[in-house]
C-alpha cells in the first residue's frame, strides 16, 4: 500500500509540474501542486522507513503530516483562492451553505463514533489529518451544492470538488480500525486512484474558465 | 557544552554586529538566533525524552523535527509580524536562521563525540545539513511572507508547509542514520537544485515567487 500511494502522489506531482510548466495555471491549481508534492514526501518517508527498518511504519508516525500538510494545502486552494470566486456571500445562498455542513458532519460523526470506540491511539494517523480534512469537505461540498448562476466556474468545477469528497471519505474509510481488510484496501486504493485525478479534474475545470 | 560551544561562537558574532552595514546586520542577527533557537530545541528535546518513552533513533524521526521546525518557525514569525514581511527580506532571514541552527547542532555533535568524526563526515554533515535546515526553514519561511498581504493563504499555507518542512526533516533524519547515508547527503542538494531550477525557468509558484 506504501508503494502505491507513494506512486500515486508521485506521478501526482509529475503531472503537476508538467501542467505548471506548459502553461500559464491559475493560483489554486499551483497550490493544488504543493499538497501533491506533500503527499509524496510524506509517502516517501514511509518507503524509506520500510527500506531502512524492514517493515512498513504503524499508527502514527511524521509520513501521516504528509497528508495533514495535503489537506491544508487544499483547504488552502479553497479558502484563499478558489472561494472567493465561487461564493459572494450572498444571502439567497445561506440554505447551500447550511446543507454543505452534513458532508463534514457526517466525517465528523464517523470519526467521532470511532474514537469512542477504539480510544485516540488507533486513530491517531487519522485524526491528525482530520481537523484540515473536515474543513476542506465543508468548501468541497458548498461548491457542489452552490448554484452556477454566472460565469459557470461553479459547474466545471463539480468534477473536482466530487474528487476531494470521494477522496475525504476514502482516506476515513481506509485508515479506520475495525473494518474487513477488503473494505481498508479498497478504500485506500481509491484513495490513491483518486489522488492521482485530483489534478487533471482541477485542470479540467480550470481550462473552461478562459472558454 | 552546547552552552560552552555557543557562546564561543555566538559572543564574537556578536561583537560584530554594531560593525556591520544594513543587509549583512540582519543576516548575523539571524543567524545567532538560529543558534539560540538550536540551544532552546536541545533543552526541549533533552525534556521530552525521557517523557515519550521513545528510544534515541524513534525521537529523533518523531519528536525532534516537530520541536526544530516549530522552534525555528518562531524568530521568523516574529519578525514577519513585527519588522518586515517582504520576501526579499524574510526568505533570507529564515534561511540564516536555518543555518545558524545546523551550525550549533553540528559543532556541538562533533565536540560530543570528536573521535569518530573524520573531515569527509564533517564536510558531508555541514553541507547536507545547513542546507536542509535552511531549506525547511525558508519553505516555513515563505508561508510567512503572507503574513500581512493574503492572510486567508498565510493561515492555511504555513501549516501545510510546516508540516512539509516536518516530513522533509524526519526523512533527513532517518536516512542519517541509516545505511543510505549518502540518500541524506543527497536529498537537501536535489531540493535545492530544485528550487533554483524553477527560479530560473521563472516558474511562478505561490510563497515562493508571489
Amino acid at each position: 500500500m506504501t508503494g502505491l500511494q507513494l506512486a500515486a502522489a508521485l506521478c501526482a506531482v509529475v503531472i503537476g509540474v508538467v501542467l505548471c510548466v506548459r502553461r500559464k495555471e491559475p493560483l489554486f491549481v499551483k497550490i493544488l501542486l504543493y499538497a501533491c508534492v506533500c503527499a509524496c514526501v510524506g509517502a516517501l518517508f514511509s518507503a524509506c522507513y520500510a527500506l531502512v527498518l524492514g517493515m512498513p511504519p504503524t499508527g502514527f508516525h511524521v509520513g501521516c503530516l504528509g497528508m495533514t500538510g495535503f489537506w491544508f494545502f487544499l483547504l488552502s486552494s479553497y479558502f484563499g483562492a478558489l472561494d472567493r470566486l465561487a461564493d459572494g456571500g450572498e444571502g439567497a445562498y445561506r440554505p447551500h451553505r447550511l446543507a454543505a455542513l452534513a458532508f463534514p458532519a457526517v466525517l465528523v460523526l464517523i470519526l467521532g463514533g470511532s474514537l469512542a470506540r477504539w480510544g485516540a491511539g488507533p486513530l491517531l494517523p487519522v485524526l491528525v489529518e482530520g481537523v484540515p480534512m473536515v474543513l476542506s469537505a465543508y468548501f468541497a461540498a458548498k461548491h457542489l451544492l452552490l448554484p452556477d448562476v454566472e460565469m459557470g466556474i461553479i459547474r466545471v468545477m463539480r468534477p473536482y470538488n466530487v474528487c476531494v469528497l470521494l477522496l475525504c471519505l476514502c482516506r476515513v474509510l481506509g485508515q479506520l480500525p475495525g473494518l474487513p481488510a477488503a473494505v481498508s484496501e479498497t478504500a485506500w486504493a481509491g484513495g490513491c486512484c483518486l489522488l492521482l485525478l485530483l489534478l487533471p479534474a482541477a485542470e479540467r475545470g480550470v481550462r473552461k474558465w478562459f472558454m | 557544552m552546547v552552552y560552552v560551544i555557543f557562546l564561543a561562537i555566538a559572543l564574537p558574532l556578536a561583537l560584530l554586529l554594531p560593525l556591520l552595514d544594513g543587509h549583512a546586520r540582519p543576516l548575523i542577527l539571524f543567524l545567532l538566533l538560529g543558534m539560540g533557537t538550536a540551544l532552546v530545541c536541545w533543552e526541549l528535546d533533552s525534556l521530552l525524552y525521557p517523557l515519550t518513552g521513545l528510544d534515541a533513533f524513534s525521537f529523533t524521526i518523531t519528536v525532534t523535527p516537530m520541536v526544530e521546525e516549530t522552534g525555528k518557525a518562531v524568530p521568523i514569525l516574529l519578525f514577519a509580524l513585527l519588522c518586515n514581511s517582504r520576501r526579499e527580506s524574510l526568505l533570507p532571514a529564515a534561511m540564516s536562521v536555518g543555518i545558524g541552527f545546523a551550525l550549533l547542532e553540528t559543532t556541538a555533535v562533533i565536540a560530543q563525540n570528536p573521535a569518530a568524526v573524520t573531515l569527509g563526515w564533517a564536510a558531508l554533515r555541514g553541507l547536507a545539513s545547513s542546507l536542509m535546515h535552511g531549506l525547511c526553514t525558508m519553505a516555513v519561511g515563505a508561508g510567512m511572507v503572507y503574513v500581512r498581504s493574503h492572510k486567508k493563504l498565510f493561515y492555511t499555507g504555513t501549516f501545510g508547509l510546516l508540516a512539509l518542512a516536518i516530513t522533509l526533516h524526519a526523512l533527513f533524519n532517518l536516512l542519517l542514520q541509516s545505511d543510505y547515508l549518502p540518500l541524506a547527503a543527497v536529498l537537501p542538494l536535489v531540493l535545492y537544485a530544485l528550487v533554483y531550477l524553477a527560479r530560473r525557468i521563472g516558474l511562478r509558484l505561490p510563497f515562493l515567487s508571489y
